[in-house]
């Protein structure tokens, strides 16, 4: 039924947008942003001109939409030029969730939201309210926000073949994992040259974005403080009790030698060549790290160079509470918008529709039934990949621009097994188990945090300086109590109001 | 008869060492990115790579030369580089002619005209929107026209100009030569020199247009090699086909990466000795007026 209303009110739309100069007769012309994923083979076409383009275009044809796609590189700039020149493709996405923000704030976005009822009743229906509210500023639907399957960020490795080695059991909190660090550095069970050895190795080199949720060492950081979301929304980490703490906690480790010596300097790739050649003892990692399915794998690699290394995944920070927590990503990948000058909105709207009605969001994920998988138990399943990627794979992550099938995770997870190549005995289903156990995800803000965006830029470089100074200098107290007050100075207390108000105006999201 | 040779001094022997060193750190990332090239993937993870390939393989060019988007960018980027020099030069050699005549009429004014946008641009929007208005956008022509001429590289052809007796002119003018014949017919065959130097400045120039193909070009059959280069490093686009949940097969990414880069870099590098020659003495003479 939604579908037929959808239509009658698209064909009213096509009268309107023909007036207006768009699209063949009786048909609203959508351009959609298409972005290259993967190398289009020979015999297939173009990124924009290719059977399942087509196929796209035909179906929506059927809807009175002719369907254009325009190429989009991968580049910031390319967006903003493109918003500020009124260049902008009719349906536009970005990744990047402050420049949505902007785009919104500055007037340059539709409010699609008024366009759901009629012509996007899937999106409401499939997503969810709750799902679309991270597309909304100050109560307006400027972006569709698309999935994402899984949303694991960080997981905790260490050696276990060290650990064997040594008589000791998996840590299982901080204390335990700072013995175990000890004893990595005093009883060397790898036999690393000492210069070469990295108790604790991949440890980053800078606090991430600090008023974003791109710290490196959240999860760590986190079991410091009490779980707290009111206090994640309206405070900030600096001033929360147990950040002096945490930052204590490093800073002992570093001056015993455990963290490794060059953090802030050593690029990932020479961190990442310290692991290869299993000279490391623990690392806090994005949970994929290690188990690439291709020849680059660190684990892979590592077996090889140091036959019997094994890092498997373990649960290290517990907060004061016992509970072991780890941030995940928004649940979200694009931002998906219509600019403000395009004519038809509503033929974006119902595009995204389209995507996310059962059947086609079936044939976007997984291709045709018995020309690309067959269906066993319900599962597509694909017996020739080299043949699903030739066909249809180069081109379906490009189409399928709100995300993974959103009818049943469980189908996206057993596909996904039949695309891995390496076995990693279980260790990598581990690591994303522990990553998804308790997780939470940092604030979300849905109003423009004027504080946050003049006063932030200065604020994180202050961060990046100190935060390598706190822990590698002999004296903790002084920098920390220097860090505290330079970020004062700067208007963080300033930030912290801002967003007190909004805890207090909107409530934790 | 045999010259005598200068005793070598310190100074001889300190240049020699310090411009060993500068060229040993100009030469050792290139021999560094090549050994990759040939590695093998765990060699590189494990930063066993210096200058010489480690577990060799092949695999990493085959990827490149099978990739039909990298030979895409590199039949483009030749037809650039080639339309856009013939332009660059031949609109350059246009502009520097008529203002080396020391008696053109305004010919300072029209000269600090020029002199200006050397020091002050339109701006990335302002200069993008002129693009679009012309039309230009996602055409070769948008990587061509908005630069055709640069402003330093009129200087020297102008100066180089200058330096050319005014009386060949006159003689050719007496015999009833047009302006243009004199330039076509006499100067520019005297000027082998700087257009020499002007078609390797221009042509690298093309050659690595990277952020102008970012920004005016859309359509990827147009995305020139350097553009494609940052793609396959930062994106892995351009590895060949891939599926959708991970890579199914054991492509040496990081060597295909070092692959990619020398295949970029190349062509350059192959063609610089044969003008070589040309460009310092083009360079130097167009440095300077007596």
């Amino acid at each position: 039924m939604a579908r037929v209303f959808a239509t009658i009110g698209l064909l009213a739309l096509c009268t309107v947008t023909v007036f207006a100069g768009g699209g063949s007769e009786g048909h609203a012309r959508l351009r959609v942003m298409i972005v290259e994923r993967a190398e289009v083979p020979r015999d297939q076409g173009r990124l924009t001109d290719n059977p399942w383009t087509e196929f796209v275009q035909n179906e929506m044809a059927k809807l009175g939409v002719d369907v254009q796609y325009v190429p989009k590189g991968g580049s910031m700039v390319s967006h903003t030029v493109m918003m500020a020149t009124n260049t902008a493709p009719d349906l536009a996405f970005t990744h990047g969730r402050l420049l949505f923000m902007k785009f919104a704030a500055d007037g340059g976005l539709h409010d699609l939201g008024q366009y759901l009822p009629e012509y996007g009743p899937n999106i409401r229906t499939v997503l969810g309210e709750d799902h679309l509210r991270l597309g909304q500023i100050d109560g307006v639907q400027f972006a569709i926000p698309s999935r994402r399957e899984i949303d694991a960020r960080y997981t905790s490795f260490i050696r276990k073949d060290w650990l064997d080695a040594l008589g000791l059991g998996i840590p299982t909190n901080r204390d335990e994992l700072t013995a175990a660090l000890r004893a990595f550095k005093d009883r060397n069970p790898g036999n690393v040259p000492a210069a070469e050895l990295r108790p604790w190795g991949w440890f980053t080199d800078d606090p991430g974005t600090v008023f974003d949720s791109d710290f490196k060492l959240f999860d760590p950081m986190y079991s410091f403080l009490d779980h707290d979301p009111a206090a994640n929304m309206g405070s900030l980490w600096p001033v929360r009790d147990g950040f002096r703490d945490f930052m204590r906690w490093l800073h002992g480790l570093y001056q015993e030698g455990l963290i490794e010596r060059e953090f802030a300097t050593d690029s990932f790739d020479i961190k990442t060549r310290h692991v290869v050649n299993g000279r490391v003892g623990f690392i806090h990692v994005p949970w994929d790290y290690l188990y690439a399915q291709n020849s680059g794998s660190v684990a892979l690699n590592l077996a090889r160079n140091v036959p019997g290394a094994e890092f498997v995944p373990v649960d290290v920070f517990p907060g004061p509470d016992g509970v072991y927590r780890n941030l995940r990503y928004l649940p979200t990948r694009f931002y998906l918008f219509s600019p403000r000058r395009s004519r038809v909105p509503e033929a974006a709207v119902a595009y995204m529709n389209w995507m996310l009605e059962r059947e086609n969001a079936w044939t976007l994920a997984f291709g045709r039934t018995g020309e690309q998988h067959t269906i066993r138990d319900g599962l597509p399943v694909f017996g020739d990949l080299q043949r699903y990627a030739d066909t249809f794979g180069y081109i379906s992550e490009s189409l399928r621009i709100l995300g993974d099938y959103p009818f049943g995770p469980t189908i996206t997870t057993a596909v996904r097994e039949q695309f891995r190549v390496n076995d990693f005995s279980g260790n990598d289903s581990r690591a994303l188990a522990m990553a998804l156990e308790h997780s939470f995800q940092e604030p979300v803000f849905q109003s423009r945090m004027n504080a946050m965006s003049r006063q932030g830029p200065g604020l994180i470089r202050i961060a990046e300086r100190y935060w390598v100074r706190m822990i590698t200098e002999p004296d903790f107290d002084a920098e920390f109590d220097e860090f505290i007050r330079r970020m004062n100075d700067r208007g963080m207390p300033t930030i912290i109001d801002e967003r007190r108000a909004y805890l207090e105006q909107f409530g934790v999201n | 008869m045999a010259t005598r040779r200068d005793p070598i001094t310190w100074f001889d022997a300190l240049n020699v060492v310090l411009l060993t060193m500068v060229a040993a750190a100009c030469l050792i990332p290139m021999i560094h990115v090549t050994a990759l090239s040939f590695s093998s993937e765990g060699a590189i993870l494990s930063g066993r790579v210096s200058l010489f390939p480690v577990g060799l393989q092949l695999q990493g060019y085959r990827t490149v030369f099978e990739s039909a988007a990298m030979m895409r960018a590199l039949v483009f980027t030749v037809y650039l580089t080639i339309v856009g020099t013939s332009v660059n030069v031949m609109i350059t050699a246009l502009g520097a002619y008529p203002l080396a005549k020391p008696d053109l009429v305004g010919r300072r004014v029209i000269w600090l005209l020029i002199l200006f946008t050397m020091f002050f641009s339109g701006g990335l929007i302002p200069t993008f929107i002129v693009v679009r208005a012309l039309g230009l956008l996602d055409t070769v022509w948008a990587l061509i026209l908005p630069g055709t001429i640069a402003t330093f590289n009129l200087i020297l052809m102008k100066t180089y100009f200058s330096g050319i007796p005014t009386s060949l002119a006159e003689s050719a003018r007496m015999d009833g030569a047009s302006e243009i014949g004199i330039l076509m017919r006499i100067i520019l065959p005297l000027s082998t020199p700087i257009i020499a130097t002007l078609t390797l400045f221009y042509g690298v120039g093309h050659w690595n247009q990277f952020f102008q193909a970012l920004i005016y070009i859309q359509d990827p059959d147009k995305y020139t090699l350097q553009l494609r280069l940052q793609q396959l490093i930062t994106d892995g686009i351009g590895f060949g086909p891939t599926v959708v949940f991970g890579r199914s097969d054991d492509i040496p990414v990081e060597s295909v990466k070092a692959g990619a880069i020398m295949f970029a870099t190349a062509p350059v590098l192959i063609a610089f000795p044969f003008l070589q020659k040309h460009f310092v003495k083009g360079a130097l003479i167009g440095s300077l007026k007596e």
